[in-house]
């Protein structure tokens, strides 16, 4: 990754990982990753290390149920 | 007000009584465009320009993108957003779709951010039909908004 990584923020109760990097400009970049994500290769290791230790089955599996959930909201009757 | 001036982009502070938080930022072309939930580099298309500005709660989010002959390739088009949105916030908000080979200007183009969602989801009709990306074909989304954060 190219950017410098600073901030690592875990959100809700599904461990969605908030990511603040340092672009090379010095400005901020933000992205967040869900555990129903793969992380690319080169991601940074402590993001991989941070998403290896909280992402477990039990959070996957309420993650995947919410969003159904949010599904049937989205659509008209 | 008094308080600190932090790193790029970054401020904090109080105002009377009222802690403030402030911070913005640019979102990277190579990955804030989703097609299939995956994302797509957009950096050769004629205008990709995404940023944001987060006040406390409030995160204004900003979209300009023309793929011009970029391949999108296929599937649903979604935005990457900066911050989870809140618990509490669901919302949905007008935006200005283009859609090459037929579409054209879209007259009820929405853009959707859900619970605890980490991307917005663009509509070419309201809430029913989701804006698919192309192969071949130019998109454009034109979006300004503010959701709720954590």
């Amino acid at each position: 990754m190219a950017n410098t990584l600073d901030r690592i923020e875990v959100v809700t109760d599904y461990k969605h990982l908030q990511i603040r990097e340092i672009t090379d400009s010095g400005g901020y970049h933000r992205r967040v990753l869900t555990c129903d994500q793969t992380l690319a290769e080169d991601e940074h290791q402590e993001i991989q290390d941070k998403a290896e230790e909280l992402w477990t089955d039990e959070v996957k599996s309420a993650w995947t149920t919410f969003q159904a959930e949010q599904e049937v909201l989205r659509n008209p009757e | 007000m008094s308080g600190i001036i932090g790193g790029a982009g970054s401020k904090s502070g109080v105002i009377g009584e009222t802690e403030i938080d402030y911070e913005e930022g640019d979102l990277d072309a190579t990955t804030f465009f989703l097609v299939g939930g995956s994302p797509v580099d957009i950096s050769g298309g004629t205008t990709k320009i995404g940023s944001y500005v987060k006040i406390g709660q409030t995160c204004y989010i900003s979209f300009q993108i023309n793929s011009g002959s970029v391949n999108l390739g296929t599937g649903n088009i979604t935005l990457a957003l900066p911050f989870t949105a809140h618990s509490k916030s669901w919302i949905r908000m007008a935006a200005a779709l283009y859609e090459g080979g037929g579409g054209g200007w879209l007259q009820a183009a929405q853009i959707g951010i859900d619970t605890n969602g980490t991307s917005a989801s663009v509509y070419r009709d309201q809430l029913t039909n989701a804006f698919v990306a192309s192969s071949t074909n130019q998109r454009m989304v034109f979006f300004g908004g503010t959701y709720r954060v954590i």
